[in-house]
Formats: C-alpha cells, sequence, structure tokens
C-alpha cells in the first residue's frame, strides 16, 4: 500500500460570486512530488493553492492537507504569495521579511530567538540573497522579492512549500538555480509551483498539474504539446527548456 | 518667537501645551506609522471625527446633570474605542462599500456630537476648541490623562512590534503563521483611537489625520525600517507641534492650525527637494 496523500481533494467546487472557478475537482498529490500547475490566466490555479493554504474555503466538496483540514496543517506549510500584492514602497528590511516566517514558533509577543535568526539566515542563503540581507525590500529587482518571499516560505521550516509564480521576471540564470534548490529541496518536501507561462523543466517537476475550472494530472515526461493545448482549448507554443540542447537549439 | 519662549519659561499653561505637544507627538509618530503602513488613514479619519459624539456627551452631562468629574476627554476615549471597534468590525465583515458605511459613522459620530452641544447651556465656544484644538486648555489633569495613554499605546505598539509589522506587511502570511490577524487589526485602531484622543487636545479632531501621516510620509523619504519611521516621524511631529505653538504665540494665531500649516509646507518641501535630489543624481548618471 503507498503512502498517503499530501493533498487531496473530492468534489472541490469554488466561486467568487457566483461565477464558478473551480468545478469537480478530484486529484491527490503524493509526498515528495515536485508539481508544477499549469494553465490559462483566470483558470484557477492561485484558488487551488489558495485552497491549499485555508485562505479561503471551497463552496463544495473536501480538501485534504496531512490528512487533516487545511487550517489544522498550516504550520507545515511555506507559502509564497505573487509579489505584486505587496507594497514595494512598505518600509522594512529584508532580513525582517525573511524573520516573519519563524512567527508561530511560540515565542511570546513574537519575539524572535537567535535560532529563527539563524534559520532566516540560511533560507537567505539558499536563494542566493545573502549578500541583500540588510537591504530594504523596495530597493530590490522584482525578481529579487520573489526570491525573499521563497526564502521567507522556507524559514517556515515547512512539510510541504506552495509557491505562485515563482518564476515570473526572473533571468535564465536565476531560474535554473531556484530549479536546482527546489530539486534540492525535494529530497525532503513537498512543493508545488504555479507557473504562468506554460514553460516549463521537463527534468525538473515530476508532475504536471493543468487547472482550467477542472484538473488533469499528468507526469512531466509524458505531456504533450497536444494534451496542453486540450486543456488550454487552443494552441499553444510549448517550451521544453532541456539542458541538452546546444548553443543556438531553438527554443 | 522669543515672546513665546519667555512665556514658555515663566507660564505654567504653555508649559502645560508644549508638554502635551510632545507627548501627543511620541504616540503620533508610533501609531501613525503602522496606520500609514497598512493604509487605513481613512478608518482613522472615522475614529477621529466620532469622537466628537462622545465630547459633546460628556459636556451635556457635566453641564446639564452637574457630574463634575466628567471630561471631553473621557467623552473622547469613550467614543474612539467605541467607533474602533465598530469600524473595526465593518472593515473585517463589509466586502463591498466598506467606504460606505465608514463614511456614515463618521457623520454619524459627528451629529451625535453637534445634537448634544445644541442642547448644552452656555455658549458654544466648545465646539470649536473640540474641532480645532485648544492646546492652551490643557489642564494638568488632561497632562496626566495624555501620559498615561501615551506609555499605554507605545508601550503596546513596541511590545507587539514583529506582530503588527508582519500583519500589516503581509496579512495573508501573517495568517498562515498562526497570527490572529482581526485581533491585531482591532487592536492597532484601538491605539489609533486612543492616539486620536491625545491628538485632539493638540490640533483638534479635523486636523488629527494630518498630524498622524504627514511626519511619516516626510520620515519615509529619509529612513527605510518601520521603526526608523516611528522615531523620525516622533521627532519632526515634536518639532512641529512645538513649532507651530511659537509661531503662532506672537501673532496669537490658532496653534493647532498652525502646526498643521507647518506640517502641510515642511511635507511639500521634502517632495521638492527629493525631486531635486533625484533629478540631479539621474543626471550626474547619465554623464559620461
Amino acid at each position: 500500500m503507498s503512502a498517503p496523500p499530501v493533498i487531496s481533494t473530492r468534489e472541490l467546487s469554488f466561486s467568487y460570486d457566483r461565477e464558478p472557478v473551480l468545478e469537480h475537482v478530484d486529484f491527490s498529490i503524493a509526498e515528495r512530488d515536485l508539481v508544477c500547475m499549469v494553465g490559462p490566466n483566470g483558470g484557477g490555479k492561485t484558488t487551488l493553492l489558495r485552497l491549499m493554504t485555508g485562505l479561503i474555503r471551497p463552496d463544495r466538496g473536501i480538501i485534504e492537507v496531512f490528512g487533516t483540514t487545511p487550517e489544522r496543517s498550516r504550520r507545515r506549510i511555506g507559502y509564497m504569495p505573487q509579489h505584486a500584492r505587496l507594497d514595494p514602497a512598505f518600509p522594512v528590511g529584508v532580513f525582517d521579511i525573511v524573520l516573519m516566517g519563524r512567527l508561530g514558533h511560540g515565542r511570546g509577543f513574537g519575539r524572535y530567538s537567535s535560532n529563527d535568526k539563524q534559520v532566516a539566515a540560511r533560507t537567505l542563503d539558499e536563494v542566493g540573497l545573502g549578500d541583500k540581507r540588510g537591504a530594504s525590500f523596495g530597493a530590490l529587482s522584482g525578481g529579487e522579492r520573489q526570491r525573499v518571499l521563497v526564502a521567507r516560505a522556507l524559514a517556515c521550516e515547512p512539510d510541504i512549500l506552495l509557491l505562485d509564480e515563482p518564476m515570473a521576471n526572473l533571468d535564465p540564470v536565476i531560474q535554473d538555480n531556484l530549479y536546482a534548490l527546489f530539486r534540492q529541496l525535494n529530497q525532503r518536501l513537498t512543493i508545488i509551483v504555479v507557473s504562468h507561462d506554460i514553460v516549463f523543466v521537463a527534468e525538473t517537476f515530476k508532475t504536471v498539474v493543468c487547472v482550467n475550472r477542472n484538473v488533469h494530472m499528468h507526469p512531466a515526461d509524458e505531456l504533450t504539446a497536444q494534451r496542453v493545448a486540450e486543456v488550454y482549448g487552443r494552441r499553444v507554443r510549448m517550451v521544453h527548456h532541456n539542458h541538452d540542447h546546444g548553443p543556438g537549439a531553438a527554443s | 518667537m522669543i515672546e513665546f519662549f519667555d512665556a514658555l519659561r515663566s507660564e505654567q499653561i504653555i508649559q502645560y501645551a508644549v508638554l502635551a505637544g510632545v507627548m501627543a507627538s511620541i504616540a503620533c509618530g508610533v501609531v501613525g506609522s503602522y496606520v500609514v503602513v497598512r493604509r487605513i488613514t481613512y478608518l482613522a479619519g472615522g475614529v477621529a471625527h466620532c469622537t466628537l459624539g462622545g465630547m459633546g456627551a460628556a459636556q451635556y452631562f457635566r453641564v446639564v446633570y452637574g457630574i463634575d468629574a466628567l471630561r471631553p476627554l473621557h467623552g473622547a476615549l469613550a467614543a474612539a474605542l467605541f467607533a474602533a471597534l465598530v469600524i473595526g468590525w465593518v472593515s473585517l465583515r463589509a466586502k463591498q462599500r466598506e467606504d460606505t458605511v465608514i463614511s456614515a459613522l463618521w457623520a454619524i459620530g459627528m451629529a451625535v456630537g453637534v445634537l448634544f452641544i445644541a442642547r448644552t447651556p452656555g455658549n458654544n465656544e466648545d465646539l470649536m476648541s473640540y474641532l480645532f484644538g485648544n492646546i492652551l486648555l490643557v489642564s494638568r489633569a488632561d497632562l496626566y490623562v495624555i501620559g498615561a495613554l501615551d506609555l499605554l499605546v507605545v508601550g503596546l505598539a513596541i511590545l507587539f512590534y514583529n506582530k503588527f509589522l508582519a500583519v500589516c506587511f503581509d496579512q495573508e502570511f501573517a495568517r498562515l503563521r498562526g497570527v490572529s490577524v482581526e485581533f491585531y487589526f482591532l487592536l492597532l485602531l484601538c491605539l489609533t483611537a486612543l492616539t486620536v484622543v491625545v491628538l485632539v487636545t493638540v490640533v483638534g479632531l479635523v486636523m488629527v489625520i494630518a498630524l498622524l501621516t504627514l511626519p511619516v510620509a516626510i520620515a519615509g523619504h529619509f529612513v527605510g525600517r518601520l521603526w526608523q519611521v516611528m522615531i523620525v516621524a516622533a521627532l519632526i511631529s515634536i518639532g512641529l507641534t512645538t513649532g507651530g505653538q511659537a509661531v503662532s504665540f506672537g501673532p496669537d494665531l490658532p496653534p493647532g492650525a498652525m502646526t498643521i500649516v507647518l506640517a502641510g509646507g515642511l511635507y511639500l518641501a521634502t517632495l521638492v527637494v527629493g525631486r531635486v535630489r533625484h533629478s540631479k543624481r539621474s543626471r550626474t548618471a547619465r554623464a559620461p
């Protein structure tokens, strides 16, 4: 018998103001899977991710995280929202933001311990921003802000990482570094990444979840352009970002 | 100006006024910073204007029923806290039309105050001092109340700094870390209410918002951490309230209004200086 799924849904439906976003969604994600969630804008990717955190509740159906409600499993979830939701003019330092991932680790009044600071410094190093520790959030580029939020999610020391578009606006070298980090982290935790583009790295992700009001799962290596086009309802350009390409290879 | 400093040395009224201004400025810098970064100045404005209802009611019961212990400051305190909780509750619950409901509460609070003041025997000079402040009327008893509120507000705001910072920066993430976002939001509004009460005596309820936001906006040009903004905003605020009193003393102008005009002027000046410095820097950057 296989291990119980980390996340599972049954007949999950959600709508904003009676406009259905997700309908009859049934899927489950196994432990230490590395999942890429793709789909068109407004297809429900972010909504599905937020349902997994318990920030919103389903209209119908069930969603379970680690065999219980998302609310009960919150402490085991590391969540990275889209950085555009945050105020870039907010007077806050990079290290302060990463430390927020240590909140809820049981200290009164929200004081941080030296262990908290060590964890925050380590995760900031992991995303390659160790030298930006003293910088202000507003002074960073968009890509750096995203990585700060990834570091904050990692500072939670989660069992599952839920990342909303961590790759948007990143240059290819930094994307590759992040993908390498995900593969490394995936040895000990489950990772779900939302991607706005259908650009994905077949060699990084194990599973691709296509979200467009309902959900289809595919092993990453079996996914074809035709299958993606079916989900999107139109022909799409799909890029297999493969490191075996020589220089000048079309992408 | 020189007359002001002479008076400051000899006149107790002036000393009380300056002290009230300094204490109000500290709470103002700390809580104002949270209000600005959390973007709830409109809610703070609603709370400020609702205090008129409390002050009017307190003065009415004091005069008509002879309850001498009751002072307008007490009424303001009760009304501000009540308004903060109601407005906070509306803000948390209302999915749409939050601003409509808060505007209505804003006006109703004022209207209640106007009705009480109209039925209070005697002249209606009180209304002017509630609306525009009269720092020269600060009594020793008021100073104690202001001092106690100041300690409470600043103490709580500093004690929960990390949690307030997390809730103001990213409410959803804080919620996922098990922080009770609703609790800290309401607590912040209550601290705002207490700060408003302290400020009402200094600049009056109409101008509270300017003193709550302008020093923070100015400080934001110079420093990049919330705690630094708090300190700088408090210092700017102390300079503005004291300066407002000093400048208005000679020509006998209302010090509250003078304080706000100074604040507005300083804000515009920092904007202009910032613009000039920015364009100078980009010109040097472009030069070969």
